[in-house]
């Protein structure tokens, strides 16, 4: 009998953890124009959710293998705006899921019952920053997505009641969807939000992580967010192109053409320049690509939760996981552009008071992340991190220029 | 492609040597698994809970549950399955005490899976079935005390659940060492 009760409790489980209540931090109530506000790093909002008990039971049924997570009804209050019935789902796999009694992270959507948006958005996601006791890693990573390659999500903060219970403080972070889309159309960095929206994240088989990338009879893998079901035919039009350039020995013109490749490596060097250990250029892992109509792709960030770990000088660098960067790397041209690009990064980051950014996101989120009564960071902790990441600014600019060795 | 392996200890009792045997053991497996017809991943097993019984000097039928499973798909997700085969165990000795081992059989999965029917929690059948067959050989020792034996191991079949149904192939290389507890003659 001794031998089988550890297996017995793994199969009934244990009564979730009683949390306290931490201190209240969500910031007075603003005129909600536009949807800026929910995305302001100068404020946090306070997010409300009331959900019923068999809603509930739902919820707490997800795991983090859990494919799909299930939504819920749920009543969404924010910052003191009562939405009604908006749909709610756990969010999150190896890493960064916790439980609905821990601090999960959620996708809010406006739309699933109502069919109204909020503000012009459809969802939002409330990430838990289960990875980062500084709780501001994510928000600058989106912004120096932001900088360098400018297709990124907005962010910001948010303090989460659940039936009344503190879940504590939240990234809030823009959901990538059509209305993400319209967005960048709205502000010129598209010329068309139809186009096709895949995700590029890991999927899983057995227990085991499958990365997702183009090449290596993977296309069917990636996931389409937003757009038209086209078979994958954008994707493998790449994945094509790449084969054609592995015979070549050098980057086919289709190639270089189906490619907004400007873009793709100031995406790389941010992966860089932010130490980014779970990204396209690492796994490949957490990003998106977009097909505008008759453009070259592009490609976003996607749940940055592993930035500021691996320092941007290290040889890992030269040979990134991503086969596009490979491709890149492999190719004389390419190469020399690359070398541009992260020279270009470096000055254009060199010239933003990265310490002043960092500085106000902590004195916003100091008191609300030190108290966070699920947050799992002692208060020591969270100043190791923080010291970590603002020391980590004063360097990345020099040291993404360095090659490394072989 | 990564290389597929299993190691397999079974600690075995035996009321009759050579005629029937119960196992309660510990095995760990390292396979290959097809997902979406694309994709080869490395899968990993526990076929911990085995029962063999003797039909003949030469012929069992082996019974085994991955227990480890059921406990991990219950932690890690909202879909807990308790994988089983069956198989007929055919040997033919070679010399030596070695034997060709041939054994055909059937993969099952049993489980459920939690779904939202009327926003309301409920739970659906989940069913799996895969032929499956190894060949290899298998080594007695004086009295039966223990067998071992090394095995290629194969399956293919279907999965369904509410949400689909996956097809899924792999094959394994299967070492084995089971220790009769009462087999000793």
């Amino acid at each position: 009998m001794r031998l089988w009760s550890p297996a017995l409790l793994l199969l009934v489980g244990c009564e979730p953890p009683v949390y306290g209540d931490g201190p209240e931090v969500w910031s007075d109530p603003i005129p909600h124009v536009g949807d800026d506000w929910l995305f302001d790093h100068g404020r946090i909002n306070r997010i409300e959710l009331v959900i019923g008990p068999d809603a509930e039971e739902i919820l707490r049924s997800d795991r983090a293998f859990s494919t799909p997570k299930k939504e819920v009804r749920a009543q969404a209050t924010i910052d003191g705006e009562l939405l009604g019935d908006v749909g709610v789902r756990l969010r999150g796999r190896l890493g960064s899921f916790q439980g609905y009694d821990h601090k999960p992270k959620w996708q809010i959507d406006f739309n699933e019952f109502s069919g109204e948006r909020f503000h012009g958005l459809e969802a939002i996601s409330l990430n838990n920053a289960a990875e980062d006791c500084s709780m501001v890693k994510e928000p600058m990573a989106y912004g120096v997505y932001d900088l360098l390659s400018g297709i990124s999500s907005r962010t910001g903060f948010a303090q989460l009641f659940v039936n009344g219970a503190d879940y504590g403080l939240y990234v809030v972070l823009e959901t990538q969807n059509d209305r993400w889309l319209d967005r960048l159309e709205d502000q010129g960095l598209i010329d068309d939000d139809n186009g096709n929206l895949y995700d590029g994240s890991y999927t899983s088989a057995s227990w085991w992580p499958v990365w997702v990338d183009f090449g290596g009879n993977r296309d069917t893998l990636f996931d389409l967010e937003e757009g038209q079901d086209i078979g994958w035919a954008d994707i493998s039009n790449i994945s094509e192109a790449i084969e054609a350039s592995d015979e070549a020995g050098s980057m086919v013109s289709t190639l270089e053409l189906a490619v907004d490749w400007d873009q793709l490596l100031a995406h790389l060097v941010a992966d860089r320049w932010l130490g980014n250990d779970d990204s396209y250029s690492t796994s490949p892992n957490n990003y998106r690509v977009y097909f505008e109509p008759g453009a070259p792709m592009l490609m976003a960030p996607w749940d940055q939760g592993g930035t500021f770990h691996v320092p941007p000088d290290g040889s890992g660098w030269r040979h990134p996981s991503g086969v596009l960067g490979q491709v890149c790397m492999a190719d004389g041209d390419c190469k020399a552009r690359w070398d541009s690009v992260r020279a270009q990064a470096a000055e254009d980051l060199a010239g933003i008071e990265l310490e002043l950014w960092f500085d106000a996101l902590v004195e916003l989120t100091r008191v609300g992340a030190d108290g966070d009564p699920r947050g799992g960071c002692t208060v020591a902790e969270r100043e190791d991190e923080r010291a970590h990441i603002r020391a980590w600014l004063g360097e990345a600019s020099e040291l993404v220029l360095v090659d490394g060795e072989d | 492609m990564i290389l597929p392996l299993l190691l397999s200890a079974t600690l075995a009792t035996a009321d009759d040597p050579g005629r029937r045997v119960f196992g309660l053991g510990l095995s760990a497996e390292l396979g290959s698994q097809a997902i979406h017809g694309v994709a080869w991943v490395p899968a990993a097993d526990w076929r911990t809970v085995e029962a063999r019984v003797f039909i003949g000097e030469t012929t069992s039928i082996d019974f085994g549950v991955d227990w480890i499973r059921l406990i991990l798909t219950r932690l890690v997700s909202s879909e807990p399955t308790l994988p089983s085969t069956v198989c007929v165990h055919l040997r033919s000795p070679t010399g030596g005490g070695w034997a060709l081992a041939l054994a055909p059989g059937l993969d099952t999965e049993l489980g459920w899976s939690a779904v939202v029917v009327d926003e309301q929690l409920a739970h659906r059948p989940v069913f799996g079935l895969a032929p499956s067959a190894k060949l290899g050989f298998e080594k007695g020792s004086d009295g039966h005390h223990h067998d071992v034996g090394v095995f290629l191991r194969g399956s293919t079949g279907v999965t369904v659940s509410p949400y689909g149904i996956d097809r899924s192939s792999r094959i394994t290389l299967q070492l084995t060492f089971t220790w009769n507890l009462l087999g000793a003659s």
